[in-house]
């Protein structure tokens, strides 16, 4: 299960609160949405769970694990797909895979296996003797979501990840997505696509000004509007909302 | 002219706007207070520079050869241009981050061009400008030049012969890079051995000058300086109406002489603009185009060692990186290229018998083997280890994937260990080399090769420890070209300033040391060096990897 306690975070010394007092729990198994507008919160909230920004207050645990007390167990077990796709393009897409495969302690063999399925699945097997710089856009999303789940990580969190992929792939993200989940495992999901979010997700959360407005189920939110991106609409405009 | 003026705008908004959230902090401080460092270092060479060529100005008077001098030294301040003026015009207009952008606008790629040249134009007037304060101006002092108001207006004119030539030869070298593109670790050697050959024909040029200048006597060598400085001036042609305007003759002459000037330097900026402009597109174009490999070779998958697995990662950036790759493995060429510079120069003199003390060059190395080596250790100090760009750019150079090594499972002390054996292991292999080529070429004592091995060793280790911790503190991220994240870099500054506190600390000991008249003490100096070395060393690796955590963790892009 990944908790959430109390996390805050604070820019511009204080002036800017870009996550306030954020509390949530997500279980094993599910994939959770996180929805908000643009600057309401999302990415530093992603970013602290990864370890990418340390947080003003508040902590994360994962599985009983601390990142605060225990920062590279917690690391261990998670796989994260950034929304700018950065990585080291001079690499070709199979010396990446081993470079990620090493840093979580893949064995050869599982780490072989994974990505050769891996990259059957999203159709790249092809392309992973080319350097990445000369991947497309999507190609390159495709390589970075494989180098996140070579560790089969408990909680895998993926920011904005279907921007750039072709439907084909977009499809198998998807059906990964749910596989992960059912194996047990957390997947931690942020996007504006809220279709998306309403035909993959078990459950929302929707952030507004650093702070968690509503959580739910898609039925559960769903039912005071006609649908989820209504009740998104709804929740984000108005002020005095708390769901 | 719309669509020039928007697009001319809009770009030196983009190079020269002051970025006030950047103004901030203890950081810009720190960059003023290195800067202010070199400057003052810097000064009185300046000052040198700057009095001699007032001295030269009183000479040419003398030796009736003040429009050739003139000449000249307008020429050296336009190969001054050129030389940082070939790199803008790459960034600028080839290499471009824009490029793509620009060239999916409704604009004529002439007008884009256009806007380029005139972008760096400009930049070159700054580098025309700073190098004529200290050059000519002394200069015209010095002559009493009658029209040295025309001085005002050869700042503007003297840029466009540097830009000529820099537009005209980076159309080949665009092409030549063009095809060396995307064949990696082929093109990074290419370039070095290429930096190589460059660095090595330049240096011997000058010392066999230098070596010639030396052998004539003063009056010879005055006559044969003014014949040389008219022969240039007739060459070219625009720096010499431009020194004629301000010489001599009437007001009417030296306006005529300014004209013709003008109008030359006009012509060749038209001709540079009509040549470049129409292959512009082709050649940026070319650069736009990603080749597939098509290998069909199998993946191997292995999982490896955490340090080792960084360390051929950063290693493979580097070497597949051309630009990178030149400025990371400089170090290994720079001071093996001074050795063969130095033993092509020398070649004749080892074996020569030296008539004040009975004895070969070479005899004097073998009976001074502590000095020879404290003279290769100082030389590798500045040449190797000052100029380690893969320490220096250990953090800078993961860019905008800096996020990973926050997102990693892997402690920050093994990226340190990791970042710093690398930068150790470049550091070696110029050391090596270079002690290799000066016992082979220079005939340097074994003994002084051995001592030098060891201690650069040790030193080296200090000196990659610290440069990757001062990268570590201040790293230069989210840049598009490898020349931007190098621009400002403290690390590099700080480097160099450390390489000459070394060698101060290195010649003090060593006077101390020798003033006590043992031989045997020489050798305890060595031994004293090495220990403090590795106690730097430790205390060095012990800080960077205790504060590794907090400046990661609180570093962002």
């Amino acid at each position: 299960m990944l908790i959430l306690e109390n996390l805050s975070k604070t820019y511009s010394k204080g002036k800017v609160k870009a996550v306030d007092n954020l509390d949530l729990q997500v279980k094993d198994g599910e994939i959770f949405g996180f929805l908000g507008p643009n600057g309401a919160g999302k990415s530093t909230t992603i970013k602290m769970m990864t370890g990418i920004l340390q947080p003003d207050e508040g902590n994360i645990i994962l599985n009983g694990v601390s990142i605060r007390k225990e920062p590279y167990v917690f690391k261990h077990n998670i796989g994260y797909v950034p929304d700018n796709h950065a990585t080291y393009d001079k690499l070709t897409g199979a010396e990446y895979l081993n470079f990620m495969g090493s840093m979580y302690d893949v064995p050869a063999e599982q780490l072989a296996q994974k990505a050769k399925t891996l990259a059957q699945k999203f159709g790249i097997e092809n392309a992973l003797n080319d350097q990445i710089k000369t991947y497309s856009h999507g190609m390159k999303q495709k390589l970075v979501v494989i180098g996140s789940l070579l560790h089969e990580p408990e909680l895998w969190v993926l920011d904005e990840p279907l921007t750039g992929l072709d439907p084909q792939s977009t499809y198998e993200l998807k059906a990964y997505m749910r596989e992960h989940a059912d194996k047990g495992h957390t997947v931690f999901f942020s996007s504006h696509v809220i279709d998306v979010v309403e035909k993959v997700c078990d459950r929302v959360g929707i952030i507004k000004n650093g702070r968690l407005v509503a959580v739910g189920t898609i039925d559960q939110l769903k039912s005071q509007n006609s649908s989820l991106e209504e009740y998104f609409l709804n929740v984000t405009n108005r002020d005095d909302f708390v769901g | 002219m719309k669509d020039f003026s928007l697009l001319f705008s809009a770009l030196f908004k983009q190079s020269f706007r002051f970025d006030k959230s950047k103004a901030k902090g203890q950081k810009k401080w720190t960059i003023i207070l290195l800067y202010a460092i070199v400057a003052i270092c810097c000064l009185p060479m300046l000052a040198m520079v700057a009095y001699l060529l007032y001295e030269i100005g009183v000479l040419a008077v003398e030796i009736g050869a003040t429009v050739g001098f003139l000449t000249c030294i307008f020429g050296i301040s336009q190969v001054i241009t050129l030389l940082f003026g070939l790199a803008t015009v790459f960034n600028t207009i080839y290499f471009s981050k824009d490029n793509e952008m620009l060239l999916a606008y409704p604009i004529k790629p002439q007008t884009i061009f256009a806007v380029k040249l005139t972008f760096v134009y400009i930049i070159e007037l700054m580098s025309s400008f700073a190098t004529s304060v200290f050059m000519v101006v002394p200069f015209a002092i010095g002559a009493q030049l009658p029209f040295s108001i025309g001085l005002v207006f050869s700042f503007f004119i003297l840029p466009v012969l540097p830009l000529f030539l820099a537009t005209i030869i980076a159309i080949p070298l665009t092409y030549g890079m063009s095809f060396l593109k995307n064949r990696g670790v082929l093109s990074s050697i290419i370039y070095v051995l290429f930096a190589t050959v460059l660095f090595v024909a330049y240096f011997f040029v000058v010392n066999s000058i230098g070596m010639a200048e030396e052998s004539a006597d003063m009056a010879q060598m005055l006559v044969a300086l003014a014949d040389q400085a008219n022969a240039i001036a007739n060459v070219l042609l625009p720096d010499k109406f431009l020194a004629l305007s301000m010489v001599g003759g009437s007001f009417g002459t030296a306006t005529l002489n300014f004209v013709y000037a003008l109008l030359i330097d006009l012509a060749l900026f038209a001709f540079a603009y009509f040549i470049s402009s129409f292959v512009y597109k082709r050649s940026v174009s070319k650069q736009l185009e990603t080749p597939k490999s098509n290998s069909n070779k199998k993946q191997k998958y292995e999982s490896q060692n955490k340090v080792w697995a960084i360390i051929k990662k950063d290693f493979l950036e580097i070497i597949r990186y051309p630009a990178l790759a030149f400025y990371c493995l400089f170090e290994i060429i720079i001071g093996p290229a001074f050795m063969l510079i130095m033993g092509l120069n020398m070649s004749s003199m080892f074996e020569v018998e030296i008539q004040e003390v009975g004895m070969s060059f070479v005899e004097i190395m073998a009976q001074i083997p502590d000095l020879v080596a404290l003279v290769l250790i100082c030389i590798t100090c500045f040449m190797v280890f000052s100029t380690n760009y893969t320490a220096t750019t250990a953090f800078t150079r993961e860019n905008r994937n800096f996020y990973l090594l926050k997102i990693l499972p892997v402690s920050y002390q093994k990226v340190v260990d990791a970042k710093a054996i690398l930068a150790f292991i470049v550091n070696e292999i110029g050391v090596v080399v270079m002690l290799i080529l000066a016992w082979a070429i220079l005939h340097v004592p074994v003994l002084s090769v051995v001592i030098s091995l060891v201690v650069c060793t040790v030193i080296g280790l200090v000196f990659s420890y610290v440069q990757v911790y001062l990268d570590m503190r201040s790293p230069k991220l989210n840049w598009d070209n490898i020349s931007a994240g190098l621009k400002n870099n403290p690390a590099s500054l700080f480097s160099l300033l450390l390489a000459v506190a070394t060698l101060a600390i290195l010649i003090g000991l060593y006077v101390l040391f020798s003033l006590a008249g043992i031989s045997i003490m020489m050798y305890i100096y060595f031994v004293v060096i090495c220990f403090v070395s590795l106690l730097c060393f430790f205390v060095a690796r012990n800080v960077a990897i205790k504060n590794a955590q907090y400046i990661i963790e609180n570093t962002n892009i």
